[in-house]
């Protein structure tokens, strides 16, 4: 559905003639980026603010141009996405302008005969179920509002793709569940493409993640993987603990409390575990791993990829 | 899709189109009821002012409806929608011709059947003037706008440019002279030029931004062309007078004249009835006798521009400066049939001070490469001297009346397309033939299309004032005020034939000799 191949994006110019000043002139926001979303996946792509995901869906969506790489969309290169397949895509985003002279029921009435698949029906039902009033401007409308007309824009032609740029930033929890639900209601057989900075937001609702720092892709995997691979592992030991001299590297965020030695498992095998525990620590009273919340799971990544530690 | 975009444009826009045409219509309506003679002062400048209201109006509505769907940025909602971006570009343009040029054309098509005008006569002014504005404003703007994504955008950019177009202004060496065409017959070539280089280049960011969306590259080669299209206004004097020969509408009609100074003419009397220039502090005129000879009967000639060079008699180069009558320099003359003593005439040759004063008692070499039109006669007319009010075939409506002084008869003509090139009135008095001096004039546009000018409006105006008493007594017109009942405005209406050059080499001339002398010497 998706394919993105080594994408960089380059923003900013160097005017300097030495190739490496040039490079500092100019800010990277996507390096060499590759991932694929296979069809039907709900696909989030999660990052700290400015690890690329904005940049990431406004090249898919041909808003940018790639610097370099390729990206290609319901089969199609994205710099060459034409109405026939824009037909297919739906887009919310949390920076999306829209014409705010226009009244709720105008801008529906406006974009219905662009969709050859607009379901009028479908329109009024979410209409109705996002409580959006029809004569009410774009420009009166609330943040939250305005993302509800978003996704009543982005639905209603049924789209095989629809993709969510941080759909939920700035929303209040009820608008955010009505929201949810909404698309939820509606996702039947399309992918769903979302951004995000947090891992909460998409907790029930990915079934695939990918994670971006500083504009490179740290890791992608279904979250079923995800969710088993990553354990909050506890060792209660006979003396006080202390690190390992040499932790295997997807041994995260290690603490040490007393005889408490604790750490996140990004390659948690119930097998492995214990041993490998023995052979780095002796004295190992009780090994406790327990999975952990993707809330969690998000912190200690963009931790472990700020300090350096993340393979 | 484009008339489903254009009708949610109109949606939102309606009330710019709306503001643009009552302030053409409003125009109209103050033009129609001043009628060819405004009598009150504040009236007079109205229309202009809400001609140049309209073109701002005008700017910023293209920006408006280009904005409604700003091409650069990221956040617009349409980039993310079927949206074919040829329909996009159409809408836009609809929106524009049948909106914002719309109720212009048809507030010029009004103005010209008010005025009298046939309704093709009409139509073709009021389509001559929206095609001219549509290619110099409007397709320009749209370019602009599609470079901007909002309207504070727009309007810096627009200062910055307005900036940079007084910069290149003073760079140039002389307002006037870099410009040569300026003032001409021949100034519709530099503004043709123009015309092509901002079409060019509006067409060609047009399809860069709406199809490309290469705002960054747009806007280096909307610098580019607005360079180009500043450097198109300063084209040299000769090759647009080649281009000018080459459109002669009676090629070789000029062949047996010469242009040939008549020293024993005498120089110039200052007198109550020539008009000496005595000089400024730049240049110090002098005043040749010549005679133009072999002008077919009923034709005038007139010089466009020309190129002055002194030098010593042993050849070394003095001054070699192009000339313009805009800069005094003139040479007309005229043949009227049965009065062949218009030939000789005086040239007026305005010389830089520093230069003259340096060799004015010195013989010296003069030559003179003239660029020049000739003019033959293509309709004579009259109308009553006093209130007259007539449409005249092929020059317009026209009308008299006498000044608020009660010294002159004033003429005034409207005509639903260009004007004529050049044009005599007199006074006549119809029982005895007496007439006062005549008044001859040129405002001659060589457009081998119609009137380009589009301020305030697609009507051309011209006229003038014919002396019947002088308020000081000094001087007696056989047609005074008592006559005035009984004559006439006669009027000639002349149309360039063909364009041509001449030389004149004087070999030895001293230019103290040629001053203008006052009639006691």
């Amino acid at each position: 559905m998706i394919e993105v191949d080594n994408l960089w994006k380059k923003f900013g110019r160097g005017f300097s003639l030495r190739a490496q000043r040039h490079e500092q002139a100019a800010r990277f926001a996507l390096r060499g980026l590759s991932f694929a979303v296979p069809q039907g996946a709900a696909y989030a792509l999660i990052g700290a603010n400015g690890a690329g995901k904005t940049t990431t869906i406004k090249v898919l969506m041909n808003i940018l141009d790639p610097s370099r790489g390729s990206a290609r969309v319901l089969g199609v290169d994205s710099r060459r996405l034409s109405p026939a397949e824009l037909c297919r895509i739906g887009y919310v985003s949390e920076n999306q302008d829209m014409p705010e002279r226009l009244t709720v029921g105008e801008y529906l009435d406006y974009l219905r005969p662009f969709y050859p698949k607009w379901d009028r029906e479908l329109e009024m039902e979410i209409r109705r179920q996002l409580r959006l009033p029809p004569e009410r401007r774009l420009g009166d409308l609330s943040h939250g509002m305005r993302m509800k007309m978003a996704l009543a824009c982005a639905l209603p032609f049924r789209p095989e793709l629809l993709i969510l740029d941080e759909p939920f930033s700035g929303l209040d929890p009820l608008v955010r569940d009505e929201f949810m639900e909404e698309l939820l209601r509606q996702a039947g057989e399309m992918t769903v493409l979302i951004s995000s900075h947090e891992l909460g937001e998409i907790d029930g609702v990915a079934t695939h993640v990918a994670f971006l720092d500083e504009g490179k892709l740290l890791f992608q995997e279904s979250m079923a993987d995800l969710t088993g691979r990553f354990r909050e592992v506890r060792i209660v030991t006979e003396r006080e603990a202390s690190p390992p001299g040499q932790p295997p590297n997807h041994w995260l965020d290690l603490k040490a409390t007393g005889n408490v030695l604790m750490f996140v498992d990004s390659r948690f095998s119930d097998d492995a575990l214990g041993e490998r525990v023995h052979s780095l620590m002796g004295g190992v009273r009780r090994i406790d791993a327990q999975p952990m919340p993707l809330r969690s799971i998000f912190t200690t990544l963009a931790r472990a990829a700020r300090d350096g530690g993340l393979q | 899709m484009i008339w489903h975009i254009f009708k949610k444009d109109l949606r939102l826009l309606w009330w710019l189109a709306a503001g643009i045409a009552a302030l053409r219509f409003a125009e109209v309506a103050v033009v129609q009821s001043m009628g060819l003679f405004p009598v009150n002062p504040q009236l007079r400048d109205l229309p202009l002012t809400l001609a140049i209201g309209e073109i701002l109006g005008v700017g910023f509505a293209i920006c408006a409806v280009v904005h409604q769907d700003a091409i650069p940025g990221v956040r617009q909602d349409w980039l993310t929608r079927p949206i074919r971006r040829r329909d996009l570009l159409l809408a836009k343009f609809l929106f524009i011709v049948l909106l914002i040029q719309g109720p212009i054309f048809l507030g010029d098509l009004i103005q010209g059947v008010a005025a009298g005008f046939p309704i093709g006569a009409s139509l073709a002014a009021a389509a001559s003037r929206s095609i001219m504005l549509l290619l110099i404003v409007d397709i320009p703007f749209f370019a602009f706008a599609s470079l901007t994504r909002n309207l504070l955008e727009a309007v810096m950019a627009g200062v910055l440019g307005f900036f940079l177009f007084a910069i290149f202004n003073v760079l140039l060496p002389d307002r006037f002279s870099s410009r040569p065409t300026w003032g001409t017959g021949e100034e519709w070539i530099a503004v043709t030029a123009l015309a092509f280089m901002m079409c060019l280049g509006a067409a060609i960011l047009l399809r860069l931004q709406f199809f490309r969306r290469r705002t960054r590259l747009a806007r280096y080669l909307a610098g580019l062309f607005a360079v180009l299209s500043l450097c198109s206004t300063v084209m040299p004097w000769q090759p647009a007078f080649a281009v000018q020969r080459s459109l002669s509408p009676a090629p070789g009609s000029a062949a047996a004249i010469g242009v040939d100074f008549t020293p024993g003419a005498g120089k110039i009397r200052r007198d109550a009835g020539f008009p000496i220039l005595s000089g400024n502090e730049s240049s110090a005129f002098i005043y040749l006798p010549m005679r133009v000879s072999g002008l077919p009967d009923d034709s005038s000639l007139q010089s466009d521009g020309a190129q002055i060079q002194l030098s010593e008699a042993g050849g070394r180069a003095i001054a070699a400066r192009p000339a313009f009558p805009w800069a005094g320099f003139r040479l007309s003359a005229r043949r009227i049939h049965a009065n062949p003593a218009g030939q000789d005439t005086y040239q007026t040759i305005p010389i830089p001070v520093d230069v003259y004063s340096r060799i004015k008692d010195r013989p010296v070499r003069l030559e003179i490469d003239y660029s020049l039109t000739l003019f033959t006669l293509a309709s004579s007319h009259a109308l009553p001297a006093v209130n007259g009010n007539e449409h005249l075939a092929g020059v317009g409506w026209c009308g008299t009346k006498i000044n608020a002084a009660e010294t002159a008869v004033q003429v005034s003509c409207e005509q639903a397309g260009r004007g004529p090139d050049c044009m005599t009135l007199v006074l006549e008095h119809v029982p005895t033939g007496l007439r006062n001096p005549e008044r001859y004039g040129c405002d001659a546009d060589y457009a081998p299309y119609r009137d380009w000018i589009f301020i305030p409006d697609g009507l051309a105006r011209f006229g003038g004032n014919l002396a019947f008493r002088d308020i000081n007594g000094l001087a007696k017109y056989p047609v005074n005020g008592s006559k005035l009942g009984e004559s006439r405005v006669v009027m000639q209406i002349f149309r360039a034939t063909d364009h041509f050059t001449r030389k004149l080499v004087i070999p030895e001339i001293r230019l103290s000799d040629w001053q203008a002398a006052s009639t006691e010497e």
